[in-house]
């Protein structure tokens, strides 16, 4: 009898506990609204770096605007993809959210984004500090879906303090793809008996943007307006095979193996690879990841006709879910993200080079801060006259395509699973069903 | 008592006794409605959230639905093209070995400490409990990422090979060895079957073996010709059970690769191949397409079970 009444009174107290639980969750959202206060959710990709800086910047908004309350999430990039896909299905896209060119058709088309045009005439978001050319990449189907937080351009990243460790110099501004493969051996040359062993670099042909920049470099234009592929399965071939110098018949890259163990770093931020591509806005992370400021940015290797056929790219773009419930304030919120000079102090260039040109003039660069050394690089890319190309168009299916030849064929070409031709030919299969084409 | 004996038994013949007819139907219907009444809550959540999807899914698995752009009807297109998708092989390769190899030996270690355990000795229940911990903590996130850490380079896997000088390096970026590191994973876990192996093993009268002892059997023999056939309904039970749920393995996987099955498509399980084309890539058909076969094949397997049981499951109480 008394194991019964205490059991029933354990299930009684287990009940109201849950039903306190319950009253509470509800108020909680319920004040929300009651009392006038506005929630937005505002979700993007990064990593912790970028996190400490939106955190802090959106402190000052919230301070700003006391009835305002942003509610923040962030993931890993594909994992982002895969939570805002899902929230576009049941309708529940953040107000405010980090968008990418490569999926803003994929969402735009469907009317997933707010048009924000009616915010723009003089309205609470000031978009006319941004070049009409940049910011024509947010408009879809003639509606303004995303502003552009800022331009970022591919580079190469290298460690000059591994590099003088091993007494190599490094890559001369207008080096070419042979010479890289050549700059990559003599460091894993040098750094085989170094624990752990250092390395010149990955293999740079699975990164999906160096196959874009290339194409570019040869004059092709990745895809056309209607969304087909303009390369030939022996661009892509050619491509993957500029780095078999590299891979055979020693392979000096990077192991895939290591690289696996490293996760989340990579063999460059853990110290074991003396050189990276990236975009290089990403310096701000790695240098965080590396624990060193010492991280110097260079082009990309020239193309067969000595030029770089540089572009730059909006970095990312801030839109707004259609089915936001508060564009106003939305809309608010993503204006003070690109235009506020105290914001734009804390965000500096981690988001790209600064969209607006009024935040750009009003940032106080520190001397031999990273931020510096990104607006300088940009600058000189300019100066030499490298910036002749523009961004390529990415069709509608272009991230998913992405993600293919990155996370899959990448990896199992990495691991060498599948030769060159087997990559070839399951990439155009997928990319049938991948890509949208009209 | 013999497996010959079970395998040559009469199947089963006679219906259930005519019932008496009830006089007052009203007090069984009104029992009945109480009965559906109480059902109610369990019904209501099983077609909204179990039934519902499922039909939905079943008829996504006929479409190319993708998540923002919909979808139409493409009939078995999605079935067809699972053929030819090297990625799918890769992951039925995959999960089959995690079944095949990693279902009995977990049974096996489940089955040799529940008879460890069975023994009548001081201070064994803490080692129940011991044995069983892993399996209440082994399905979380934390343990997959303490896996994962003692598995890596420098872990403590890796400090051991080293110490002993059987291997170098860690398992986790070695597409060789990703699948032993899982199957240990799930061995680890055996507790769930082993409780019930246990509670098996109590039921086996103790005059068998006294019986057996009497007649000079050996250690090995008892437990050949009386653990085992005795606890063979136990053992099909957990058969089942555990093979159903290693087809099903997901989180620990998800997390140990980073949600993308590598390295080298070595920890590509089905359930994770299903969720990167569905959620990743928005290829929702394709995933619905998958999830059902699933089912079939899973369906199947478990027939075959039963099936084949009745060759070597022994009921005690039948042929009586």
């Amino acid at each position: 009898m008394s194991i019964r009444k205490t059991a029933m009174s354990g299930l009684a107290l287990a009940l109201a506990g849950s039903l306190a639980l319950t009253a509470c969750g509800g108020s909680d959202s319920d004040s929300g609204e009651g009392g006038g206060d506005i929630t937005l959710n505002f979700t993007w990709w990064g990593a912790d770096e970028r996190a400490q800086r939106y955190e802090a910047a959106i402190d000052l908004f919230e301070e700003a605007n006391p009835n305002i309350t942003v509610q923040t999430s962030f993931a890993e990039f594909q994992d982002y993809w895969t939570q805002r896909s899902t929230d576009a299905t049941s309708g529940e896209l953040p107000d405010v959210m980090q968008m990418d060119v490569s999926r803003l058709l994929e969402y735009a088309n469907q009317g997933l984004l707010y048009d924000m045009s009616e915010f723009t005439d003089g309205g609470s978001l000031d978009v006319s500090q941004i070049d009409e050319e940049l910011l024509s990449s947010g408009e879809a189907n003639e509606q303004l879906v995303a502003v552009p937080t800022g331009t970022n351009t591919l580079a190469l990243m290298y460690n000059p303090d591994l590099l003088a460790e091993l007494g190599i110099d490094p890559p001369e501004w207008d080096y070419t793809w042979e010479e890289y493969n050549d700059f990559i051996a003599e460091v894993s040359a040098a750094g085989a008996d170094m624990d752990p062993q250092v390395y010149g670099g990955g293999d740079y042909t699975m990164t999906w943007w160096l196959f874009m920049a290339n194409l570019i470099q040869q004059g092709i234009e990745p895809f056309a307006e209607n969304g087909e592929m303009n390369f030939t399965e022996d661009d892509l071939r050619d491509w993957i095979n500029t780095a078999e110098p590299i891979r055979s018949p020693e392979d000096v890259t990077f192991p895939a193996e290591r690289g696996e163990q490293l996760l989340p770093k990579s063999g460059f931020t853990s110290n074991e690879a003396a050189a990276e591509f990236h975009w290089d806005n990403f310096l701000h992370s790695y240098s965080t990841d590396l624990g060193s400021e010492n991280i110097q940015l260079l082009p990309l290797p020239s193309g067969p006709d000595g030029q770089k056929h540089a572009f730059f790219k909006p970095t990312m773009q801030l839109a707004m879910g259609a089915n936001s419930e508060h564009p106003e304030e939305a809309a608010q919120l993503i204006d003070f993200l690109i235009n506020d000079p105290e914001a734009g102090q804390i965000i500096g260039t981690d988001l790209g080079i600064p969209a607006s040109s009024g935040r750009l003039d009003a940032l106080d660069v520190e001397e031999g801060s990273l931020d510096q050394r990104i607006i300088e690089f940009e600058q000189r890319l300019r100066d030499e006259g490298n910036a002749t190309a523009t961004v390529p168009f990415q069709p509608e299916g272009f991230g998913a395509l992405e993600t293919e030849y990155v996370e899959v064929l990448g990896q199992e070409f990495s691991f060498r699973q599948i030769d060159v031709d087997e990559f070839v030919e399951r990439f155009f299969s997928e990319a049938e069903n991948l890509l949208v084409t009209s | 008592m013999t497996l010959a004996h079970e395998a040559s038994r009469a199947p089963e013949t006679g219906k259930l006794p005519r019932r008496p007819q009830t006089k007052r139907p009203s007090r069984r219907a009104a029992e009945s409605r109480a009965g559906y009444a109480f059902l109610a809550p369990w019904l209501l959540g099983f077609i909204a959230l179990t039934a519902g999807p499922m039909i939905a899914s079943l008829y996504l698995a006929f479409t190319n639905y993708h998540p923002i752009r919909g979808g139409e009807w493409i009939g078995f297109d999605n079935f067809t093209r699972l053929i030819d998708d090297p990625r799918f092989m890769d992951s039925v390769e995959v999960t089959l070995t995690y079944a095949v190899v990693g279902t009995p030996i977990k049974l096996a270690a489940a089955l040799g400490v529940a008879m460890l355990l069975n023994n009548r000795r001081r201070g064994k229940g803490p080692y129940r409990s011991m044995f069983y911990a892993p399996s209440l903590i082994g399905a979380s996130v934390s343990i997959a990422i303490v896996w994962k850490a003692m598995f890596n380079d420098e872990g403590i896997i890796d400090d051991m090979g080293a110490f002993f000088g059987t291997w170098n390096g860690g398992w986790v970026g070695d597409p060789g060895k990703t699948m032993p590191m899982m199957i240990l994973l799930a061995a680890w876990q055996f507790g769930a079957p082993m409780v019930i192996f246990l509670a098996g093993l109590k039921q086996i009268p103790g005059e068998l073996y006294e019986a057996a002892e009497v007649d000079g059997a050996g250690a090995w023999r008892k437990f050949t010709r009386i653990t085992l056939p005795m606890l063979s309904p136990v053992l099909f039970f957990n058969l089942v059970l555990e093979t159903i749920h290693s087809f099903q393995i997901f989180g620990s996987a998800f997390i140990i690769s980073g949600g993308r099955g590598g390295p080298a498509n070595s920890t590509l399980f089905y359930t994770l191949y299903l969720y990167q084309r569905g959620f990743g890539q928005g290829q929702l058909g394709y995933a619905a397409a998958m999830a059902w076969l699933l089912v079939i094949v899973v369906g199947i397997i478990t027939l075959i079970f039963f099936r084949t049981s009745r060759y070597w499951v022994h009921y005690s109480g039948e042929g009586r």
